[in-house]
């Protein structure tokens, strides 16, 4: 590595762990303060506990995409499980099945759909981005199959009561310290990261590659059943589509993540890239953006991050 | 050997799925509900089509879910105001390959990934489709023009011909042509086809030109079909353009993108949701079919090693 000028500005950005962390909670910060000067309603009591709820559930489907990003996978189906989950709740809700049992059954249904993901890229080999795709027509079919298209309403407090605070948080906090305690803690964690940089080496280390991929597709699909649960909960009812703008989120808050904290912090970042994402776009919302236009918007920042990403992967290649 | 039965179990299938079809309701194999087949099929096959010029250069192309609902919006409100059908055509096919040119650069110029740079390019025409029907539906009642989209050649639907005429088009310039083994090239190994002296960064961006100069095709017989402009009419061909694209790969050159299994997944994909029509099932039954489909094919056409996704 030669050492000059260029590599040497390119050093702090890399090697420093408190950038990784200080970057993201500085932007965090300045966001609030310019909405909140912009619009003073911004930091109402009320608007910050309406984004924390937003930011737990785009957190949760953030954590679940970050996990499946970082070993090499991507899981485009993520929004439709997240949805699926809470459509099956609230069938079951609305003809009396305990409030327990449905959100288990929920996250049941979610979790087989995890199974065919992760089966179709780890055993049959199905590049990810295709299975995850089929599966994504499937759960739509599946999905007005149910419901016949229509809206399920009504659901009973006992359930809507989830989708009050504290309650999304802790769920997030909850998901968050597992994510955590799994890939920057354990040895599964470092496994998977490892397939994420060189699936090649993992295998001829020994690592059980097909495994290890098989259970991302498991964690993004349960912490989606989650983000879904959630989100029905908190409207209190559930439509046929619920759940599926969650996919890009999800996708640009992990994405964004990975940039800001680097690879290696895949739940933090996660959470860092969630909270700007949601943050930013509640703020904008609220300055009275056209929605067409937060599409746009959430878009340049997909661009700006992968710009970002090859900025710094670029950093590292020297 | 193992390919050979790969290639000829799916058609096998799609054999055994026309069977049934025909089964439950004769109406299926007529001359009539064939054409049917055609003109529903036409723009996702051109879309498809333009789509799969960019794979087989190793890039992605996702712009066609907005460039193709812009040119839409556009045209059918330039009709409306009575512009010149001409001019207005030529204007959006250039606008179309502006985008195109757009893509091509970014991807080609500054090496930035096409999932990215295409997905960008996607909720730019987006919005500035939003910015210019303001989400509302611009109804079509130039007859003339209908015509063109609703009018027959020879006992085929003028559609159909587009479409057809676009696929031989193409194959003649992907696999007969030079430019055509370029893109091949550069698709099955770019490192080698830049030593061997071919402009990568050229035909890259002459493959998303020519993907852009078929998206503003389609997004202009789109309208013509319908009889209006819908807003976002991109956003229906998102998904089952690119997997037309991914069951072509399960056929005439497995597990390369390629045109005419393209052209054909597309026809597989239309003829599936007309079959099902016509047996009287349920609409959604289409996304469900359609993905078990795509899920089955590829798996198939598919080694059993694990692929990954990069960023």
């Amino acid at each position: 590595m030669k050492l000059n000028a260029i590599t040497a500005a390119k050093q702090p950005l890399k090697s420093n762990k408190y950038l990784r962390i200080l970057i993201p909670l500085l932007l965090l910060g300045s966001i609030i303060l310019i909405f909140g000067m912009l619009k003073p309603a911004y930091v109402s009591f009320g608007n910050i506990l309406n984004l924390l709820s937003e930011f737990s559930m785009v957190g949760l489907v953030s954590i679940g995409m970050a996990i499946v990003l970082s070993a090499g996978q991507v899981d485009l189906s993520i929004g439709h499980i997240a949805g699926i989950s809470a459509v099956v709740t609230s069938l079951l809700l609305v003809r009396g099945v305990s409030t327990f049992l449905s959100i288990l059954l929920g996250i049941g249904t979610s979790t087989v759909f995890g199974i065919l993901n992760g089966f179709l890229t780890a055993y049959l080999g199905v590049s990810s981005f295709i299975g995850s795709l089929g599966t994504m027509f499937i759960i739509v079919g599946v999905r007005y199959w149910l419901t016949g298209g229509a809206t399920i309403m009504c659901l009973p407090s006992s359930y809507t009561a989830l989708g009050k605070m504290p309650y999304p948080l802790i769920f997030l906090i909850g998901a968050f310290l597992l994510a955590f305690f799994l890939m920057d803690t354990t040895a599964l964690g470092r496994r998977l990261y490892l397939i994420g940089e060189n699936l090649d080496a993992s295998e001829l280390c020994g690592i059980r590659i097909r495994q290890e991929t098989f259970i991302v597709f498991i964690f993004s699909a349960v912490f989606g059943a989650f983000a879904g649960e959630i989100l029905a909960a908190r409207q209190g009812l559930a439509n046929v589509d619920i759940g599926d703008r969650f996919m890009m989120e999800a996708f640009i808050a992990a994405n964004l993540g990975r940039v800001l904290s680097g690879e290696r912090l895949v739940a933090l970042g996660a959470l860092f890239g969630s909270a700007l994402l949601v943050f930013l776009i509640g703020g904008l919302t609220m300055l009275g953006v056209d929605p067409s236009w937060l599409n746009f918007i959430k878009g340049s920042v997909f661009l700006a991050t992968l710009i970002g990403s090859i900025i710094t992967k670029r950093g590292e290649e020297e | 050997m193992r390919k050979r039965i790969s290639t000829y179990s799916f058609l096998i299938v799609v054999g055994f799925i026309i069977m049934f079809f025909t089964f439950v309701n004769p109406r299926f194999l007529t001359w009539t509900n064939f054409c049917t087949i055609f003109k529903q099929n036409a723009i996702l096959s051109i879309i498809s089509l333009g789509i799969t010029i960019v794979m087989i250069t190793g890039e992605i192309d996702f712009s066609y879910g907005g460039i193709v609902g812009l040119v839409g919006a556009i045209f059918a409100g330039m009709i409306e105001k009575n512009y010149t059908p001409i001019s207005v055509v030529f204007l959006l096919l250039a606008v179309a390959v502006g985008f195109g040119v757009m893509n091509g650069f970014l991807v080609s110029y500054l090496r930035l990934p096409s999932f990215m740079v295409t997905v960008g390019t996607m909720f730019i025409a987006m919005g500035l489709e939003r910015a210019y029907s303001s989400g509302l539906t611009c109804w079509i009642k130039n007859e003339h023009l209908l015509v063109i989209a609703r009018g027959e050649f020879l006992g085929f639907p003028n559609l159909g011909w587009f479409s057809l005429i676009t696929l031989l088009i193409l194959v003649w310039l992907i696999y007969f042509t030079r430019p055509g083994s370029h893109f091949r090239s550069i698709g099955g190994n770019e490192k080698a086809a830049r030593e061997v002296g071919i402009s990568v960064t050229f035909y890259k961006l002459l493959a998303f030109m020519l993907a852009g100069f078929l998206y503003g095709i389609a997004g202009i017989l789109e309208p013509l079909r319908v009889s209006g402009a819908i807003a976002y009419a991109g956003q229906t061909y998102l998904l089952p353009a690119l997997t037309s694209v991914f069951l072509g790969t399960t056929m005439f050159y497995l597990g390369q993108y390629n045109i005419p299994g393209t052209f054909v997944g597309a026809f597989i994909m239309t003829m599936l949701m007309n079959g099902l029509t016509l047996a009287g099932l349920p609409f959604y039954l289409t996304p469900l079919f359609q993905g078990i489909l795509l899920v089955i094919a590829v798996a198939i056409a598919s080694d059993r090693k694990i692929k990954q996704v990069k960023f």
